[in-house]
């Protein structure tokens, strides 16, 4: 039987179990490592539970190896995505030079209802997909302050793509 | 109006407002209600939106105003060393109309939100916004952001867990 509420890491890995989702767990940091692939993106979402405080973070690394040189262009380009976004989480790790997405989701005593739960790492990954085409061109040089029309573009190709298949069936 | 147990929309907001006595200002076409705040360094006024799109509820406090054009990049530089480092990010900068904020998207499952959490978790958006208030006040007027967050997260000692103080404000 799956929990119906997530307390804790049991619960989040026997969800994972009971929805057949691939993963790698790693009991001493309370971290599940989930690859995944959802259109352009390819790459993996962990899922790490806090031990002293009511979080549990959802990290999904987007873009890796960021020239030195392109690092402020990358920062800017997800201060303009967070502040646009409904679920702001874009970050640059400042040493590895990468690029993520964090959600942070406060978890109240009584656990999360899992179905919500599951919504909301699957939130993480969609974001994380929809801005990595974005992300990935500031990398290679697009202007950082672009970075969010250039996803929403992006945005309207695939629902106008989605649109046109549909019509054809 | 009784203290509700769970906060599950706007009306719970106000309602657990008034039961707790918190002085606030409510703006019920944008659901929408604003708190003043005065923590110690943090003084302002603090924003709850119910949003109705998505399943959050957003948790907004201006930090500093009128950022000067020159000072926007080590801003944004700052903010993201800040939101990299501690454990409930949100620091965000609004690049076109210049100023730094933290924002905090709570996702709010169909049942609600347990009210004492609710409000563990509006107070950590203040206490977030009043330990880096100086340091950012500082970028904005010159600081490099470096420095300024040595020096935060020196006189923390650590990033804090949520207050489960009502009367911080």
């Amino acid at each position: 039987m799956p929990p119906t509420r997530i307390t804790g890491f049991a619960d989040m890995v026997e969800l994972l179990a009971a929805d057949g989702v691939t993963h790698v767990k790693n009991e001493t940091e309370q971290m599940v490592q989930i690859p995944t692939e959802l259109g352009p993106f390819k790459g993996n979402l962990f899922i790490r539970w806090d031990r002293t405080l009511p979080y549990v973070n959802a990290i999904c690394p987007v873009v890796f190896q960021i020239p030195e040189e392109r690092m402020a262009e990358v920062e800017r380009a997800c201060m303009r995505i967070n502040h646009a976004i409904a679920l702001p989480g874009f970050c640059v790790e400042p040493e590895q030079r990468f690029a993520y997405f964090r959600l942070t989701v406060p978890i109240e005593p009584g656990g999360m209802e899992a179905s919500f739960y599951r919504l909301m790492m699957m939130a993480a990954v969609h974001n994380a997909r929809d801005f990595f085409v974005a992300l990935k061109g500031v990398v290679d040089g697009a202007p950082g302050e672009e970075a969010l029309a250039v996803a929403a573009q992006q945005a309207n190709a695939t629902a106008a793509a989605a649109a046109g298949s549909a019509f054809e069936e | 109006m009784p203290r509700p147990e769970r906060v599950a929309g706007f009306a719970d907001v106000i309602a657990l407002l008034e039961a707790d006595g918190v002085p606030h200002t409510r703006h019920d076409a944008q659901k929408i209600v604003e708190l003043a705040t005065d923590s110690g360094p943090a003084k302002g006024a603090m924003l709850i939106r119910w949003e109705t799109e998505v399943p959050y509820a957003t948790v907004i406090h201006p930090i500093v105003m009128n950022v000067a054009p020159e000072r926007l990049a080590a801003m944004t530089e700052c903010v993201t060393l800040l939101n990299h480092a501690i454990l409930l990010p949100g620091f965000g900068v609004d690049r076109d109309q210049r100023f730094a904020y933290f924002r905090l998207v709570l996702p709010i499952e169909p049942a609600g939100m347990q009210a004492d959490f609710f409000r563990t978790m509006v107070l950590a958006c203040l206490n977030n916004s009043r330990d880096f208030w100086l340091a950012l006040h500082g970028v904005a007027n010159g600081e490099a952001p470096e420095g300024a967050l040595r020096t935060a997260l020196a006189l923390l000692g650590q990033t804090k867990a949520p207050s489960t103080l009502w009367k911080d404000n």
